[in-house]
């Protein structure tokens, strides 16, 4: 909620005493990292991935997942922010290079778990590619955005078709079929579902893309 | 003047002080972090459950997907279960919609929400939703569409709610089991529901070794406040968040759907169960109890049925299973890996 609030005052004011305020929070939030060879170890054996790596967690005090880490990571680029946070930025990035999907594209941060791989899903892989795009272009694979058109399509809920297509517009590809298929799912009263957030989702991405892309 | 002089019994009575003071304070530091009040509550709560009247479950069998032949054993089970009146009750049907890929027994089947409606329907409840929150799944729509849960419920013209993003409403954490925490966040229609029917799937579960009509309480918990997926259920523990949500909510019975139910890699990536079983009870924990010995595991290797066993939140001790009996029912599903 912080990030979304710092991307909207960024568009309106971004010299607003409340926008640093608030990026003060988001940069002092506390995540858990684990530490220790032993239980590192363990973790890296059943999930798969460095539990040190530190990005945003959904509350205070709790584990990273890439969904609020790419979100997080978008707020401090719409902000201008980067530079004056460039470890905490770069560590983000690393623990989503981190948790990356065995074919490209994220879930919510497990790749793998007790033994198997775990399949991408279409929303955190949009916010990631969003993050990543905006911040670490060339760390992008092609099998991302392949991975993310997939499971978008498979998906099939407009939440999924509208923030895919938000993202795929930032990596310039186009996807008329995604278009359509929004444009099928709109209700007589114009919303989506009537969601709000969706309904917003829609909007932007009949609007062409994430407008925070042109900042930074 | 001259200091006062200790006495022997006076130096005895300060031992004994210091002694119950030195034992509560150690039984304290050995109970947190729920203490030792709550420690001793849930110690006699589950030796009363030794002399208090069984619970009864209803089970089903041979049961196919069948909607007609469905609502019929739904209705008998109903009954010989005991189960609540909800006339002119607000009931809400929570399903276990945590995902959906094709060919996999991962979901409540629609056929079982829509049986669970019609009795409900039969018996004048006054309010029906149905109502998941995924924790796999940004949206719950594609899930209720996939499963072919979205033309059952237009066909009954009942309303599906998205739980991850239904208004969330603080509630006292009850029962010790979320220390620290002074309120959970959950559904509006959850809330405000008279009665909570858990309507669960027979699987098997890579952490809490099966998840049945308790453990699928967790998608009641709202995304919108608490992310995805439900970490804050991770960091309070597992079988702690699963008794505690069953505390916090409004009344919970329960319908297990073992259909077919899956074993092995659950509650994903398991393996389908032909099994024909049905679970109705009043009381979730002995309706799971039930559940966890169809799938020939012991309840009590199931932590969270251990310690709901234990803390006595529900009847796991003594039950009354009516229908078939269970031993002719009982399989030795595949274990979860890990």
């Amino acid at each position: 909620m912080t990030a979304w609030g710092i991307l909207g005052l960024a568009r309106w004011d971004p010299y607003a005493p409340e926008l640093a305020q608030g990026l003060r929070w988001l940069i002092g939030i506390p995540v858990i990292r684990l530490e220790g060879a032993e239980l590192t170890a363990e973790v890296r054996r059943t999930l798969g991935i460095d539990p040190a790596l530190r990005g945003w967690p959904w509350r205070p005090g709790e584990a990273s997942w890439a969904e609020p880490t790419a979100l997080a990571l978008l707020a401090i680029h719409a902000a201008a922010a980067v530079e004056a946070h460039r470890d905490r930025v770069e560590e983000a990035i690393r623990y989503l290079i981190d948790r990356r999907c065995q074919g490209g594209g994220w879930n919510f941060g497990n790749p793998f778990m007790l033994g198997a791989y775990l399949p991408p899903r279409p929303h955190p892989t949009a916010w990631v590619l969003l993050a990543l795009k905006a911040l670490a272009p060339d760390v992008i694979r092609p099998e991302d955005g392949e991975a993310l058109r997939a499971e978008m399509h498979r998906d099939g809920g407009a939440m999924a078709l509208a923030l895919g297509q938000i993202a795929l517009a930032a990596l310039g590809v186009e996807d008329p079929e995604a278009r359509e298929r929004l444009q099928a799912l709109q209700g007589p009263d114009g919303s989506w579902g009537q969601n709000p957030y969706i309904t917003a989702l829609a909007a932007l991405a009949f609007r062409g893309g994430w407008p925070w892309l042109r900042r930074g | 003047m001259a200091a006062p002089r200790l006495t022997r019994r006076a130096f005895l009575r300060l031992m004994l002080i210091a002694g119950i003071g030195g034992g509560l304070a150690f039984a304290e530091r050995r109970t947190q972090p729920v203490g030792v009040r709550q420690f001793l509550a849930w110690l006699l709560r589950g030796w009363r459950r030794r002399v208090e009247p069984p619970a009864t479950v209803a089970l089903g069998a041979s049961l196919s997907y069948d909607e007609a032949l469905l609502r019929d054993a739904m209705m008998e089970l109903w009954d010989e279960a005991g189960m609540p009146d909800v006339a002119g009750k607000r009931v809400l049907v929570k399903p276990n919609l945590i995902e959906w890929i094709e060919g996999r027994p991962l979901v409540t089947a629609p056929e079982v929400v829509g049986a669970v409606i019609d009795t409900l329907r039969s018996r004048g409840a006054a309010e029906i939703v149905v109502g998941e929150g995924p924790g796999f799944r940004r949206d719950a729509g594609p899930v209720v569409a996939q499963s072919g849960l979205a033309d059952v419920l237009a066909r009954r013209g009942v309303s599906f709610i998205d739980l991850n993003y239904d208004d969330p409403q603080p509630v006292p954490p009850r029962d010790g089991w979320f220390p620290g925490q002074s309120k959970l966040w959950l559904p509006r229609h959850v809330v405000e529901a008279d009665l909570v029917i858990s309507v669960a799937k027979l699987k098997t579960h890579h952490w809490a070794g099966v998840t049945l009509s308790l453990k699928n309480l967790f998608g009641v918990v709202p995304g919108i406040r608490y992310g995805w997926p439900k970490n804050m259920l991770h960091v309070n523990g597992i079988t702690p968040s699963i008794l505690g949500l069953k505390q916090a909510l409004p009344p919970v019975v329960s319908v297990i759907d073992g259909i077919v139910g899956m074993e092995g890699d659950g509650p994903l990536f398991g393996t389908p169960v032909p099994h024909g079983v049905l679970v109705v009870g009043k009381d979730p924990l002995a309706a799971d109890v039930v559940g966890a010995r169809l799938m020939g595991f012991d309840p009590e290797e199931i932590e969270h049925l251990h310690w709901g066993i234990w803390t006595g939140v529900g009847q796991g001790i003594r039950i009354e299973v009516r229908g078939t009996p269970i031993e002719i029912l009982r399989r030795r599903y595949q274990r979860p890996p890990g």
